[in-house]
């Protein structure tokens, strides 16, 4: 078990290098001579002069090996200093902490608003097929996935600024912020996730312990929710595991509504800005995440279905 | 029966929780009589010290620059009361009297060359910028200056906003930033990472005193959300709003004011004139400048928010000559040069040796109306029988096959007018030397034009010489201007005495008061 779970571990580092370099290497495959964009940033937007810019590139040793240059970023970056975004003259780190402390934050709130929907919506779907809570998941699922986020998010800014003054339009800070971005993303995914359980759960109800706890005597609720969901649960962790990764990278379109600080919108400015330290530091944190949140997930099937417990 | 009736309320008890789980009225905070809060598109960093980042510290007017532009686009005094060119390269500059910082020191000419000498430093790679060899203080109320090259227009690039003059105490005993210090009619209070920059007055200011106490500048990086904040009463003034927003706010009743100002900024395309491009003989450079009708883009890619343009600079600076040529929409005249240039027309399309007049136009989208114009300019030359295409990157993207070579032609957005002078855009654009256009143009009466240019007093023959060099590059037709922009704000009706500046580069907030 521990052999399983460290060997797991060595997996991940090993996956967290190769992704070092891989965001590295961006620099040299993306579009644009990345020596030049930083001049350009320096000069004030100005485009410099074929030899100054051959100095420049010289005082900045981006005429080394790039190896030499892969290990000089990776030192920045242990020893704590991977540069400075070209955008804000902040420090990289500081840039992504807040990106990071905010998108843990939405993505809880959005999690927690698309559980509290799929859950119950999902296992009385199960129940009760061909019902109004089946039509209602099925209807929550369609419409989270045909619904443009941009689209969506708008709307509700009508219906709860505009119209009730009920929030902020947009900003972080306080609470209030969160509620309409937690409940865009956790209302456009709680019906794929409504739908995910109810399949799950009717895989469950027609294994023979189901029937051996109606036999029981058991209440219906007491077998719905203390023995087909805990078994129904592997395959939905697994899912949130993914949800989660999305929040890191899939919705830039709702933080920018929001104006939210989320480190989606950070990833893709940096692109379009060719904000190179920020955007290498962000490949390398959001690959972080995914690799992280898949083993928290490992760990937590394991501990939550004991057959799975020998088999990493 | 009862059990279906049961779930229909659990549902709607369900649906219920969820839109009334949200807090009470009165969530959105609004902003009191003496504080304006203004949504920008950009983020305002006070502590940025990259250069262009840094413009926020003077556009706030935290910080104030030697001169000014007034809202004519001419030089007025700033921090300096008066200036004078003693030789090709020798300025004076005489300080205002009587000015404290915000920490109550006095302003003096060591402030002066301590700034400037900084900006210099900040950008050691940018040397046409400003272009200073020597800062030499004369008098604690004097400056001299001394520039590399004759420069004329060092007055005009004093007005840029990196050019601010900070106190001592912006920096601390090791020379690191800790916040901008200025003379500026508002002082720096207070930054939120992502969020806000808030500005006070500042009492002991050297001009008229501001109404307002307190400037917010918010951050709202969505267009559409901008809007919607205005409307809900959180922001008071919002800038950079979208077209069609534009036409709905100015519709009488809507309780909003809407300010559509010419700015400095053009949109146009570049053309690349290399041999075996098509745009190689200027003919087809020509022909193509009066084919495009401007006023269809204006009209219908921007929602008639901008002014069509037929020349490089807007018209109305005194330094573009009066019965300068500008091009006009002309497809008869069009047609005659493309058969003069060996093109025929065969069933409603140019031709050439038996090959169409194949055009790729590149662009970038990071502006969101640079597709949107460059499609109307494909749409509008298919329509007049060329055969167009478009192809949209990223900024980066488009300038790395731009500085190969590898386009027909390419379509940008630059503010030629920023400072009130030609010199600043005139020659890294068109001079041989400097190519910033990467489209082989070169002419070398043009080339000499520009050089002396730049060493001219304003007066009749700096007259004559930018003239002559607007009249040569009129009829060499490197380039086809598009759109001058509008700058489109939007404020509450509360906001009065706002006024958009035409660099399109200040938030002056010094004369607006609510009601």
């Amino acid at each position: 078990m521990k052999k399983a779970m460290l060997r797991r571990l060595g997996q991940s580092l090993a996956l967290l290098v190769l992704l070092s370099m891989f965001s590295f290497a961006l620099m040299h495959v993306m579009p644009g001579d990345f020596a030049e964009l930083l001049l350009i940033e320096r000069m004030g937007g100005d485009l410099p002069a074929r030899d100054v810019l051959a100095r420049f590139k010289a005082e900045q040793g981006f005429n080394d090996p790039v190896a030499r240059q892969y290990l000089r970023w990776l030192g920045g970056i242990l020893q704590g200093e991977p540069g400075v975004s070209f955008q804000s003259g902040d420090g990289v780190w500081a840039e992504i902490g807040l990106r990071v402390e905010n998108t843990l934050i939405l993505a809880a709130a959005s999690i927690g608003v698309s559980l509290v929907l799929a859950v119950p919506i999902g296992v009385v779907a199960a129940a009760r097929q061909g019902s109004a809570w089946d039509r209602l998941s099925m209807l929550l699922a369609v419409m989270g996935m045909a619904i443009p986020n941009f689209w969506y998010s708008l709307i509700m800014v009508m219906v709860f600024s505009l119209f009730l003054g009920w929030l902020p339009v947009s900003g972080y800070g306080h609470w209030t912020h969160i509620v309409l971005p937690a409940l865009v993303i956790g209302t456009s995914t709680a019906g794929v996730t409504a739908r995910f359980i109810r399949s799950c759960v009717l895989d469950v109800l027609s294994r023979d312990f189901i029937r051996t706890a109606h036999s029981k005597g058991l209440g219906e609720i007491r077998v719905l929710f203390g023995h087909a969901l805990p078994n129904a649960l592997v395959p939905v962790v697994t899912l949130l595991g993914l949800q989660i990764g999305k929040m890191f990278d899939g919705v830039v379109v709702v933080e920018t509504i929001f104006a939210w600080p989320g480190i989606g919108r950070l990833l893709v400015e940096s692109i379009f800005g060719r904000d190179f330290p920020v955007l290498q530091l962000c490949v390398l944190v959001v690959g972080a995440v995914y690799i992280a949140v898949n083993l928290a997930v490992d760990l937590l099937v394991m501990a939550i279905d004991p057959r799975i417990r020998g088999a990493l | 029966m009862t059990k279906k009736a049961l779930h229909v309320a659990l549902m709607a008890a369900t649906l219920a929780a969820l839109t009334a789980g949200s807090p009470p009225a009165h969530a959105i905070e609004k902003p009191d009589k003496d504080t304006l809060v203004v949504a920008t598109m950009w983020e305002c960093l006070p502590f940025s010290m990259e250069a262009r980042r840094s413009r926020f510290f003077n556009e706030s007017e935290i910080l104030d620059t030697l001169v000014k532009l007034d809202y004519g686009m001419n030089l007025v005094p700033g921090l300096a009361t008066a200036w004078q060119r003693h030789g090709p390269t020798e300025w004076t500059f005489t300080l205002r009297q009587g000015v404290t910082f915000h920490d109550g020191q006095p302003l003096d000419a060591e402030a002066v060359k301590f700034s400037l000498e900084r900006v210099a430093a900040l950008l050691p790679y940018a040397g046409s910028l400003l272009d200073l060899a020597e800062v030499t203080v004369t008098a604690p109320d004097a400056v001299k200056i001394r520039t590399n090259q004759p420069y004329a227009a060092l007055p005009n690039q004093l007005t840029d906003a990196i050019t601010g003059i900070y106190a001592r105490s912006s920096f601390d005993a090791e020379g690191k930033f800790v916040k901008p210090v200025g003379t500026g009619p508002f002082r720096y209070a207070s930054y939120t990472k992502q969020d806000r920059t808030v500005v006070e007055r500042f009492d002991g200011y050297w001009g008229k005193a501001p109404s307002l106490k307190r400037v917010v500048y918010r951050y709202v990086p969505d267009h559409s959300a901008r809007v919607l904040s205005l409307e809900t009463g959180e922001i008071d003034l919002a800038v950079d709003i979208p077209p069609a927003d534009v036409k709905r706010l100015s519709a009488a009743g809507s309780g909003f004011q809407v300010y559509r100002e010419p700015s400095a900024g053009l949109y146009y395309m570049v053309l690349n004139t290399a041999e075996g491009r098509p745009f190689a003989d200027v003919r087809a450079r020509r022909a193509v400048n009066a084919l495009i009708d401007r006023q269809a883009i204006v009209e219908h890619a921007l929602d008639g928010v901008g002014k069509p343009a037929w020349q490089f600079f807007a018209p109305g600076f005194d330094w573009v000559p009066a019965g300068l040529p500008a091009y006009a929409l002309d497809p008869a005249a069009a047609a005659s040069t493309l058969a003069a240039a060996g093109f025929s027309k065969e069933g409603g399309a140019w031709t050439k040796d038996g090959k169409p007049f194949a055009v790729e136009i590149l662009s970038y989208s990071s502006r969101t109306e640079m597709p949107l114009i460059t499609e109307a300019v494909s749409g509008l030359l298919k329509a007049a029988g060329l055969e167009t295409s478009t192809k949209m990157f990223t900024w980066p993207g488009m300038l790395s096959l731009v500085q190969k070579g590898q386009y027909d032609a390419y379509v940008v957005f630059w503010t030629p007018e920023m400072t009130a002078h030609p010199d600043l855009h005139l020659l890294p654009h068109f001079h041989s030397a400097h190519g910033m256009d990467y489209n082989g143009y070169r002419n070398a009466e043009l080339d000499e034009l520009l050089i002396r240019g730049r060493g001219l007093n304003a007066g009749p023959e700096r007259q004559a010489t930018y003239g002559k060099a607007l009249t040569l590059i009129h009829e060499d037709a490197p380039i086809v201007p598009l759109v001058h922009k509008i700058y489109a704000a939007a404020a509450n009706a509360s906001v009065k005495g706002f006024r958009v500046h035409p660099s399109g580069f200040f938030y002056d907030f010094k004369s607006v008061r609510k009601d």
